[in-house]
């Protein structure tokens, strides 16, 4: 079951991602495929087969994308994240392979037809240089307080209401420090660079704002006691898909009066900054100082792979992507490694793959074998994954729990300390846990 | 005013940004009392650095076409500039022995030069 909601939680990705690729096809600020055409050219037979066959490319390389999943719901497997995690990796590089065709292909076409401006150039409008008024930071200071309610009532979990509360307040840092301030030049128009500036500036603020609130709702939702645990998971579930929902909506708005905005210029003069953009996809410009760069269309930012941090950023990046499947394999290790339960004269130990709990016997001031889990148990911190629940959970009886448990295997020995705190576990050998109940008890 | 920096011109990019804005106030396109960007917003908007600007504001204020205030930045001044800089000089000389060695006479650089003094007139 856990298998199945999680690749339905996923199937629908590249299609949105194919929404977002084919919205490339269309020209905004002069730009298709990160190509630059001058508008004589946008309507040439040659730029609209190349990007008619790009749409078809794309709408191929999502409905493949959306089949492996499928496949990938029911291949029968012990390593289902280690198939989960290839997917992934197949899913985020698969649809970019249409888009580098077609760029490299638009390129070449738009040299042949002698529409390359020049090179190594960068122009800079003074009078669509204004003094930009920035978001108070006091505007994300709600969030934060938010995050940090459910302290009053809830003290078991502090660090993971601090850690949102943190998110929250880096929200700010995000919006100030991840956008770089520049016009949004695409010919010689003052009033339409200042028109996309302005837009593009106002909607990246108020992403990053809702993103907040958003975020510190989903805390919230979190935070309400165990037996309501179905309505705080559908509200925090439907609050995230909201926020990416609302994201993305920007984004594609965003576009859409960049696409109206620079549409019908009738301007000779316009900015080719293709030189600059390898692929179409990453900038590449030793000339500029800046690391955070504005994507030419959308509200994106990028990276500067010509400076020393973002070379070290990218590198860090196509290192994490590259090591999805060795995730998917460790955490499939840590649900396929045995669990482990030991009682010696003064402890008990429980160890499985990296997790491990050592109680003394001194502490145990009760035992029980249950033979169900607890009713409504929700993980607060930890792994929850198909054979191993592990770290903090709570549930209607106990607010806050420790675990170490593969939920498939009954019974399960309950431990309560003298200090309060309840432990549950078990092995994957039922007649092993019993034992050690015994053992406990003895 | 848009301003063009060229990365791969032999030409540094600061005596670009002094020649395009010289050349800016005297086609009229910077008018005397504007203000110019300052030289953080320049340098962001360029990508270029901040101290290149600043070379350029530095020898633009020397030659005197533009003031800087530490409040208000830097405006065009619209004064004459308060001598013709050597450097200035020097390119004239090697641009005039260029046309001269181009085989053009003395009436023909003149009529060019009256065209584009001209053609910097009627911007």
């Amino acid at each position: 079951m856990t298998k199945i909601i999680l690749w339905l939680s996923v199937i629908w990705v590249p299609a949105l991602i194919g929404i977002i690729q084919i919205n490339e096809a269309k020209f905004k600020k002069n730009i298709a495929v990160g190509v630059t055409i001058p508008e004589e050219g946008q309507n040439d037979p040659g730029v609209l087969n190349i990007l008619n066959q790009y749409k078809k490319h794309t709408i191929a390389a999502v409905i493949l994308c959306t089949i492996t999943a499928a496949l990938g719901m029911f291949i029968p497997t012990s390593y289902s994240t280690t198939v989960f995690m290839i997917w992934t990796l197949f899913a985020i590089i698969f649809p970019m392979i249409p888009f580098v065709y077609a760029n490299l292909r638009l390129k070449d076409y738009k040299k042949e037809k002698g529409w390359t401006r020049e090179k190594k150039t960068v122009y800079v409008d003074t009078g669509a240089i204004e003094n930009v008024r920035l978001l108070s930071p006091w505007l994300f200071v709600p969030p934060v307080f938010i995050c940090l309610i459910p302290l009053i009532y809830e003290r078991n979990l502090i660090l993971l209401y601090v850690l949102y509360a943190c998110i929250c307040a880096s929200f700010w840092f995000g919006y100030r420090y991840l956008y770089r301030s520049k016009a949004e030049m695409f010919n010689e128009n003052t009033d339409i660079t200042n028109a996309l500036s302005r837009m593009r500036r106002y909607n990246w603020g108020k992403v990053w704002l809702f993103l907040s609130y958003g975020m510190a709702f989903t805390c919230a939702a979190m935070s309400v006691p165990s037996r309501y645990q179905n309505i705080a998971l559908i509200t925090s579930t439907v609050l995230m898909f909201g926020l990416c929902f609302y994201a993305i909506s920007l984004e594609m708005k965003t576009r859409k009066i960049q696409e109206k905005l620079t549409a019908d210029s009738s301007s000779e003069w316009y900015v080719d900054e293709d030189d600059h953009w390898l692929l179409g996809l990453f900038y590449y410009n030793p000339d500029d100082s800046h690391l955070i760069i504005n994507q030419r269309t959308g509200m994106n930012t990028t990276i500067n792979m010509a400076r020393p941090a973002g070379k070290v950023l990218m590198i860090i990046a196509a290192l994490m992507i590259a090591g999805l499947p060795f995730m998917g394999m460790f955490i499939d290790s840590m649900g396929n490694s045995p669990i482990e339960m030991n009682v010696t004269e003064t402890e008990f130990a429980i160890k499985s793959g990296v997790y491990h709990y050592e109680i003394s016997l001194d502490e145990i001031s009760d035992t029980e074998l249950l033979d169900q889990l607890p009713d409504h148990l929700s993980r607060k911190m930890g792994t929850a994954i198909e054979h191993l629940l592990e770290g903090n959970f709570s549930c209607d009886e106990y607010p806050a729990v420790k675990l170490l448990l593969d939920p498939d295997y009954s019974p399960y020995i309950l431990i309560e300390t003298e200090n309060g705190k309840y432990y549950l576990f078990n092995t994957r050998e039922p007649e092993t846990t019993r034992q050690i109940y015994e053992e406990l008890n003895r | 005013m848009i301003l063009k920096f060229d990365f791969s011109s032999s030409e540094p990019l600061y005596m670009q940004l002094r020649n395009q804005i010289v050349v800016g106030i005297a086609e009229g396109k910077l008018l005397p009392g504007e203000k110019l960007p300052t030289i953080r917003a320049l340098a962001e908007e360029s990508g270029i650095n901040m101290m290149t600007v600043s070379k350029a504001y530095q020898l633009l204020k020397q030659e005197g076409y533009i003031s800087t205030d530490r409040r208000s930045g830097a405006t065009v001044t619209g004064k004459k500039a308060v001598s013709i800089p050597e450097t200035t000089l020097k390119a004239l000389r090697v641009t005039l022995s260029e046309l001269r060695l181009s085989g053009m006479s003395k009436e023909e650089i003149m009529a060019l030069c009256g065209k584009i003094y001209e053609e910097g007139e009627s911007k």
